[in-house]
């Protein structure tokens, strides 16, 4: 069992700054998964991991040991590109033989490891193949299988899934998160995509421009967003945002001004701040009560400025005075544009940010 | 129906066309092979069928002089031209194409610049230094000049090739545990066999023509090249040219050349058209 660990760790190339003072922590046989936009660094994150950049400043340990002048053999550290990165000259055995050609691996024992791995990713009849006759989810199970036959400490993978069409990934999802299981080896996960983040994470490390922006359990920062950018990346539709003032306290609540006169009644951590203070409300769309629902006190009424149908969930944008709320309603919801609907915001589960974009 | 007829008269107009092209650029070798056939007065009479085709001038060519020994020394010089060439070019274009280093393009440019003296401008200077290397009336002094040549436009086209493959691939086998060299050899190699026969096919063909240095820098038929035996060869007396034996000579060199063309001609058409549909 071996874990990451990084400690302010820095990288520019030339004059851009890439990573900016990482410190992070990846648990031992868990699956770490590294998520942001593009740009935020966390490919160049996984590159410094594996070796195949130079850190400027800072720390990279794995399992203890600093490797920050290893080869990336001698980390003992496996990666799985976005691309698959196959040997396109080689069949798929000596693709998966390679690495243990390269150890010096006795012909007899590479053979029966190949045949192992090819196995448990049911690709053990495509081994006489070249690459470009697999499909991209085959070329993907092979990518994999180059990275498990060498039984690493740890897998690194840079969006593995990203090239694959939605139904394929939802698969593989599901057979990186069983192999992760069986194998029970430590797995750091780049991806941008929150919904593999959520489903594949137990620790999930948000970075915003080259800085971690909140790391910990993928329900944890969900449900608990330090800030507001974590706040409006994470959830799809985004957390609804609404610039407003604190008004007053009442029993350890904050009272937070809405439109028409409506409050809602914020619990915070912190000491409550001034009267008037500016701050960010959010709050998701799930949480939202609609119609029937809302109660009788604090409630908006709110037009419905569109309305969008998934199937099996409704999307509906309200507008309420100066605030655009989007709200989430059941696939057969009754709900038209031009509606006026009544909206609560109920607030136990509103989000408080401070100018700076913390959360309160 | 009027279409239709204008359809067939621009087909016929373009294998005429094409015709006309082929024949441009065969005759001289259809003339060469049918002279080679003849002796005597034949000679000169225009013939386009060789009037019974004798083997005489082929077999005057390797008794009257040493011509097998000139073959030899021109498969061995573009041979290993070819083979030293690849060798260099390969390594050189791994370290210009993915080692970031300084006055990388400056060296770049600097390779190719070499390629661009005309070779009467480098003759003299070329010859002391062949000289000075005791190399002289050899065939490594030959092949160390045509490399002037051969290297720069090899290693061009290599490092070009070389930084069409996705850096991924490399970094996989670094990962894998793979050095440099490894990556060289069995990750790039194979990958560049299509660019490595069009340029080695190329520096062959150069290195096999080329007449100035070889007639230059050899004093002895022992060492001669083909392309300066044929020129030297001669007939009986200083008034006549043997005009059968050199167009036997000129077809018997010919020969591997075209063998070669035709042996990696799927090769070089893949060789030239790669990166642009790479994906």
């Amino acid at each position: 069992m071996t874990d990451v660990a990084l400690r302010r760790l820095e990288k520019s190339f030339g004059r851009t700054p890439a990573v900016r003072g990482i410190d992070l922590d990846a648990p031992a046989g868990r699956l770490t998964v590294l998520l942001g936009p593009s740009g935020c660094g966390k490919t160049t994150l996984l590159r410094l991991i594996a070796g195949l950049e130079e850190a400027d400043a800072g720390e990279i340990r794995i399992g203890g040991r600093l490797v920050n002048d290893l080869s990336p053999r001698e980390r003992d550290v496996a990666i799985v590109f976005q691309s698959y990165a196959l040997y396109p000259h080689m069949t798929v055995f000596k693709n998966l033989a390679f690495a243990l050609k390269m150890s010096g691996m006795r012909r007899a024992a590479i053979n029966a490891r190949v045949r192992e791995v090819a196995k448990m990713l049911q690709i053990d009849d495509l081994l006489a193949r070249r690459p470009r006759q697999l499909s991209g989810g085959q070329q993907q199970r092979v990518a994999m299988g180059r990275a498990m036959v060498r039984e690493p400490q740890v897998y690194l993978f840079d969006e593995p899934l990203s090239n694959l069409d939605a139904r394929l990934r939802a698969q593989m999802r599901a057979e990186i998160t069983r192999l992760q299981r069986a194998l029970g080896t430590t797995m750091i996960y780049v991806t941008h995509d929150q919904v593999e983040a959520m489903t594949l994470a137990d620790h999930v490390v948000l970075l915003d421009r080259g800085r971690v922006a909140q790391a910990g359990p993928p329900l944890d920062i969900y449900n608990r967003p330090a800030n507001l950018f974590v706040a409006s990346f994470l959830g799809a539709p985004p957390m609804n945002l609404y610039e407003t003032r604190i008004l007053g306290q009442v029993d350890g609540a904050v009272l937070v001004a809405l439109p028409q006169g409506a409050l809602a009644r914020v619990r915070i951590k912190g000491r409550p701040p001034e009267r008037l203070t500016p701050v960010t409300l959010g709050i998701r769309p799930e949480n939202l009560l609609l119609g029937d629902a809302a109660p009788a006190a604090d409630t908006l009424d709110a037009d419905v400025t569109r309305v969008e149908r998934l199937g099996a969930q409704t999307h509906v944008v309200l507008a309420c005075s100066d605030m655009q709320l989007i709200a989430i309603a059941d696939g057969e919801a009754r709900i038209a544009v031009g509606d006026r609907i009544r909206v609560h915001l109920p607030g136990s589960r509103c989000h408080l940010f401070d100018i700076a974009g913390r959360a309160m | 129906m009027k279409t239709a007829v204008k359809k067939a008269v621009w087909r016929i107009a373009f294998a005429l066309l094409i015709a006309a092209i082929a024949v441009f650029a065969l005759a001289p070798v259809y003339w060469a092979v049918v002279t080679s056939l003849e002796t005597g007065s034949d000679l000169f009479t225009v013939d386009y069928l060789p009037r019974g085709p004798v083997w005489s001038n082929y077999v005057a060519v390797f008794e009257r002089q040493a011509f097998g020994r000139n073959i030899l020394n021109s498969v061995l010089v573009a041979g290993g031209t070819v083979a030293l060439s690849m060798a260099v070019a390969l390594i050189a274009a791994y370290a210009l194409s993915r080692i970031e280093f300084r006055g990388r393009l400056l060296l770049l440019f600097t390779v190719l610049s070499v390629s661009m003296f005309p070779q009467v401008a480098i003759l003299s200077g070329l010859f002391e230094l062949i000289a000075t290397l005791g190399l002289y009336n050899s065939l490594p002094g030959l092949g160390l000049s045509y490399m002037i040549f051969t290297l720069p436009f090899m290693v061009w086209v290599l490092v070009a090739f070389m930084r069409e493959l996705p850096r991924e691939i490399e970094e996989a086998a670094i990962a894998d545990g793979a050095g440099p060299w490894t990556i060289v050899t069995r990750i790039f190699l194979p990958l560049m066999m299509p660019a490595m026969a069009t340029s080695g096919l190329l520096a062959f063909i150069i290195a096999w023509n080329e007449f100035l240095f070889a007639l230059t820098f050899t004093l002895t038929n022992e060492a001669r090249t083909v392309p300066v035996a044929i020129a030297l060869i001669t007939g009986a007396s200083p008034y006549e040219l043997p005009w059968g034996r050199i167009m036997a000579a000129s077809v018997i060199v010919t020969a591997p050349v075209v063998l070669l063309a035709l042996l990696f001609q799927r090769r070089i058409v893949a060789g030239l058209t790669a990166g642009a549909v790479r994906g």
